[in-house]
């Protein structure tokens, strides 16, 4: 059941993220209901007249890997300068890299990715990009180091769920590093189903964060994920347009009439 | 001399990188540090010795997904 991303072992294939939570309580009860062993954390300029709401201790004490994000880059030169500040800021060589200049849709830049990707493999990241559902910049990305890829099922916050389901069918089925759908996961029954599919792992921010109870919202996720990873390994079966009897026919029937 | 920590101007008499983080950060708190948008890892905040118009930023964690 485990999951391993540079050398990393994982046994929650669900990884979480600590934005939009209404009290740092709450998201604290929220990721340990979830089970989730890895989460995200942003980076910023430090406000120095308002002081710092010091969120990694609590996080630290629940024990999971923190794994910063570059959100707010623009472009390559960005990200990589926010990857460099959060390896100091939070003593990890990982990295969520995402890049979205748009800020409507934010939707992932594939060339400005592909470019920060390389060269913070280069410079010794475990780089997890963030990316749109496209199965050839998944390859791209494998090809320059990428531990793992991390394509949206739906834009970031949308709740839409698994909108690029055809598109993660093919990367998952491609994919020789693992696929963790990321971004639009709004539901249990949507981690739930990514998993069914085969997909590594899912990671669920805002669905969890906005619930108006997200500790047992946690708990839902834990096990939709757990439920959605069993069926795939049991393997499910085939869909076929026309009925199959689930109980065999027998002469009974016809002796009564 | 005449800094700027995340764009504020600030008179400074600290010498070293160290010295002016003391002066803003409190210990525990781990922060992430770059003078004129290069990062200095925390292994060279001593030996970084300021001059006149450097531009610190100083960047801590915050919630995000």
């Amino acid at each position: 059941m485990s999951l391993t991303i540079a050398g990393h072992t994982f046994s929650s294939r669900l990884f979480t993220g600590t934005g939009k939570y209404a009290n740092q309580e709450q998201m604290i009860a929220s990721i340990l209901a979830s089970g989730s062993e890895m989460t995200t954390l942003s980076l910023r300029r430090m406000d120095l007249k308002a002081g710092s709401d010091n969120i990694l201790k609590p996080l630290q004490q629940l024990g999971v890997k923190l794994l910063p994000n570059t959100s707010g880059a623009r472009d390559a030169k960005e990200a990589i300068y926010a990857a460099q500040l959060a390896r100091e800021a939070l003593e990890t060589n990982w990295v969520k890299v995402e890049i979205h200049p748009d800020q409507r849709y934010l939707m992932p830049d594939p060339i400005e990715t592909l470019k920060a990707v390389e060269e913070l493999v280069r410079q010794g990241f475990v780089v997890m990009p963030y990316i749109h559902a496209d199965p050839v910049l998944c390859k791209r990305l494998e090809e320059v180091g990428a531990q793992c890829v991390m394509p949206l099922g739906a834009p970031i916050g949308s709740n839409q769920g698994l909108a690029s389901k055809p598109f993660l069918d093919i990367i998952i089925e491609q994919s020789t590093v693992p696929v963790i759908v990321d971004a639009g996961i709004g539901a249990p029954s949507h981690a739930a189903a990514a998993l069914e599919a085969g997909a590594d792992a899912v990671l669920v921010n805002t669905a969890m964060a906005v619930a108006s109870q997200p500790e047992m919202m946690g708990k839902a996720f834990k096990l939709a994920v757990e439920a959605g990873r069993m069926a795939y390994e049991s393997g499910t079966g085939k869909v076929q347009q026309t009925a199959e009897a689930s109980s065999p026919f027998t002469e009974f029937l016809k002796e009564l009439s | 001399m005449q800094l700027y920590v995340n764009d504020e101007p600030v008179q400074s008499e600290h010498s070293t990188l160290t010295e002016l983080l003391n002066s803003i950060v409190s210990a525990e708190q781990r922060v992430a540090v770059a003078v004129n948008q290069q990062v200095v890892p925390r292994s060279q905040w001593s030996e970084c010795l300021l001059k006149d118009n450097d531009r610190i930023d100083i960047f801590e964690s915050i919630a995000g997904g």
